[in-house]
């Protein structure tokens, strides 16, 4: 797998390397969200969505460990809980071998849907800015 | 909505990767997002929906469909305008140079 020559994602002419998910509960798969257009960043450390994300598919936040977020267009707290993230391809089909068990931030009334680190640590990120394409692949 | 003319992208006929960009050209204020992809991903953005979480609907006609600063509320009103059929992503501002 997992994923080759990815297409970056245009708006404003601007291209940017953006990837379709889908976030689930871990300890229960059928909640699950729709699936979702997130932000490729290695620049981010943790895996940010809006709480609601959270709401939708059934984990409890009261108890989640709280971690202060930094960043030009995220700042708060996040509530940090284990959610479960399928890679999608265009058509939303799922890419096996791409699944990943993390610990997601979840922010009051965040906006942006951002793939951190967290989830990229696992693959080798190759983003080819020239072709506007990215790969994730297994080292 | 203005009316939309379809521009091939000038390399269009040089390779299939090439192919794959095409951009619609609209309104001065609309802004377009595209996905080259095999089927194309392609819907306008109004200059109300930029800076919010927005809904598109699947299918050959995508659209935005629902749209807000507060993820579930985009969603419920999706989910009863589209049987369900639709993805999820955030319209980022016209201009803003995303950075950390």
């Amino acid at each position: 797998m997992p994923i080759h020559d990815y297409h970056f994602t245009v708006v404003d002419r601007i291209s940017r390397p953006k990837l379709w998910i889908r976030v689930s509960n871990p300890k229960d798969r059928n909640k699950r969200t729709q699936p979702i257009l997130a932000k490729v960043d290695p620049g981010t450390d943790v895996s940010l969505f809006p709480s609601d994300v959270a709401d939708e598919i059934g984990i409890d936040l009261t108890d989640a460990k709280e971690a202060n977020v930094t960043g030009v267009m995220t700042k708060g707290n996040a509530r940090l809980s284990r959610a479960r993230i399928e890679a999608l391809d265009v058509d939303h089909s799922l890419i096996t071998g791409a699944t990943q068990t993390i610990d997601v931030g979840f922010i009051e009334g965040g906006l942006l849907f951002l793939l951190g680190a967290d989830f990229l640590k696992s693959f080798v990120l190759t983003i080819d800015y020239p072709n506007e394409v990215f790969s994730l692949t297994r080292p | 909505m203005g009316k939309r003319a379809v521009t091939k992208n000038k390399n269009s006929r040089k390779s299939p990767k090439a192919r794959q960009l095409v951009e619609i050209s609209l309104r001065p204020d609309d802004i377009t997002m595209t996905t080259p992809d095999k089927k194309l991903y392609t819907f306008v953005l109004k200059p109300e929906h930029r800076g919010k979480i927005i809904a598109i609907a699947n299918g050959s006609k995508k659209k935005v469909i629902a749209f807000g600063t507060h993820y579930n509320s985009v969603v419920a009103k999706a989910k009863k305008l589209s049987n369900g059929a639709f993805s999820i992503m955030f319209a980022p501002e016209k201009g803003v140079i995303y950075t950390r």
